[in-house]
C-alpha cells in the first residue's frame, strides 16, 4: 500500500460522492485496493440506480438529430447526467454529440464520467479533441479526473495531453493513475529529457517523497540511470 | 457497553452493505460505526440527488425537442 495510492482513492471517492476529501479522512487507514473496490461498488450502485430512467431517455434521443441531443445535454441535463447517459447511447452517435459540445462542458462531463462505461465513445473521439479536454482539466487542476482516464485513452491522445502539461502536473496525474499499467504507459510516452525535467522540477518540493515512492517501482535500467543519481 | 458498540457497528455495516448491495471490502468493514453511517448516508444522498436530477432534466429537455416530436419523445420517456 502506498500513501499516495490511498490519498488518490479517497480523492476519487470524494469526487464521486460530491464530498470534500477531508470528509472521508476516516478511510486513510484502509488499503488502496479495498478503497478502489469500494469506489467501483459505489459507482455501480449510482449508475444502476438511474439506469432505467436514463435508458428511456437514451432511447428517446434516437428520435432526435445529434445537434438537438447536444443542446439538451448541455442545457437541460448538465454535466453529471450527460456523463451518466453517455455510456447508454450508441457509441458512434455519442461521439457525434460530443463533437458538437463545447470543450469546457466536456471537461465537466469528464469529472463525472466512469470511463469504463464510455470506453467505446472515448475510442471514437479524435485524439486532438481529447487533448483539448485534457488541457481544460489541467487548467482546472482536475488531476484525479485526468488520472482516471489514462487507462482508457489511446497513446496518441495521452501523448498530446502530456506534451501540454507542465512537469508538476504530469507528476500529480501520475500519483492518481488507476494502476501500475497506466504508470508504465505514461513512462513509455515520456522521453528521457522530459523525465529528467520532471524529477528536477519535483526535487525540493513537497512532491519529492511521493515521487521517490512512485518511481521506486519503475523498471531497470531506467530507475538506476534517471532516479539513482538524484537520490544519491 | 462493548456489546452495544459492536451492535452499533453491525447495524452501520448492514446499512452500508444495503447501500452497496454487496459485502463491503474487508478494510472498510474495520471502520468505526459512525464513519460507516456517514459513508452509507453519502451513497444514499448521491442516489437521491441523481434521481431528482433525472426527473427535472427530462422535463427541461422536452423544451428543446421540436414540437412535432414532443409526443413520441414523451411517450418513450414515459412522462
Amino acid at each position: 500500500m502506498t500513501r499516495f495510492a490511498v490519498r488518490a482513492e479517497i480523492m476519487k471517492l470524494a469526487q464521486l460522492l460530491e464530498l470534500e476529501a477531508t470528509e472521508l479522512g476516516y478511510l486513510e487507514t484502509v488499503a488502496a485496493d479495498d478503497l478502489r473496490r469500494l469506489r467501483e461498488q459505489i459507482t455501480d450502485v449510482i449508475y444502476d440506480s438511474g439506469s432505467h430512467a436514463l435508458g428511456r431517455l437514451a432511447s428517446a434521443s434516437r428520435l432526435l438529430p445529434t445537434s438537438v441531443v447536444a443542446l439538451i445535454g448541455e442545457h437541460a441535463f448538465g454535466p453529471m447526467l450527460a456523463a451518466r447517459i453517455a455510456g447508454l447511447l450508441d457509441p458512434a452517435r455519442a461521439a457525434e454529440v460530443a463533437a458538437k459540445l463545447p470543450t469546457p462542458f466536456l471537461a465537466e462531463v469528464a469529472t463525472h464520467l466512469d470511463p469504463r462505461r464510455a470506453a467505446e465513445v472515448l475510442r471514437r473521439m479524435p485524439p486532438d479533441r481529447i487533448a483539448e479536454v485534457a488541457r481544460e482539466l489541467t487548467a482546472a487542476e482536475e488531476h484525479v479526473t485526468l488520472g482516471r482516464f489514462v487507462g482508457h485513452l489511446p497513446d496518441e491522445a495521452i501523448g498530446l495531453a502530456l506534451a501540454d502539461m507542465d512537469d508538476l502536473t504530469v507528476l500529480r496525474v501520475a500519483f492518481v493513475l488507476e494502476d501500475t499499467e497506466g504508470a508504465d504507459r505514461v513512462l513509455a510516452l515520456l522521453d528521457r529529457a522530459r523525465l529528467e525535467r520532471l524529477l528536477d522540477a519535483a526535487k525540493g518540493t513537497e512532491l519529492w517523497p511521493d515521487v521517490l515512492e512512485l518511481f521506486a517501482g519503475a523498471p531497470e535500467p531506467w530507475r538506476s540511470q534517471v532516479l539513482g543519481a538524484r537520490v544519491a | 457497553m462493548v456489546r452495544t458498540a459492536m451492535a452499533d457497528r453491525d447495524d452501520a455495516l448492514a446499512r452500508l452493505e444495503r447501500e452497496l448491495r454487496s459485502p463491503a471490502p474487508a478494510g472498510v468493514r474495520a471502520v468505526r460505526a459512525g464513519d460507516l453511517e456517514h459513508l452509507a448516508a453519502a451513497i444514499a444522498e448521491a442516489r437521491h440527488r441523481q434521481a431528482a436530477a433525472i426527473g427535472a432534466a427530462a422535463e427541461r429537455g422536452l423544451r428543446f425537442v421540436p414540437r412535432l416530436l414532443r409526443g413520441p419523445v414523451r411517450k418513450m420517456v414515459g412522462g
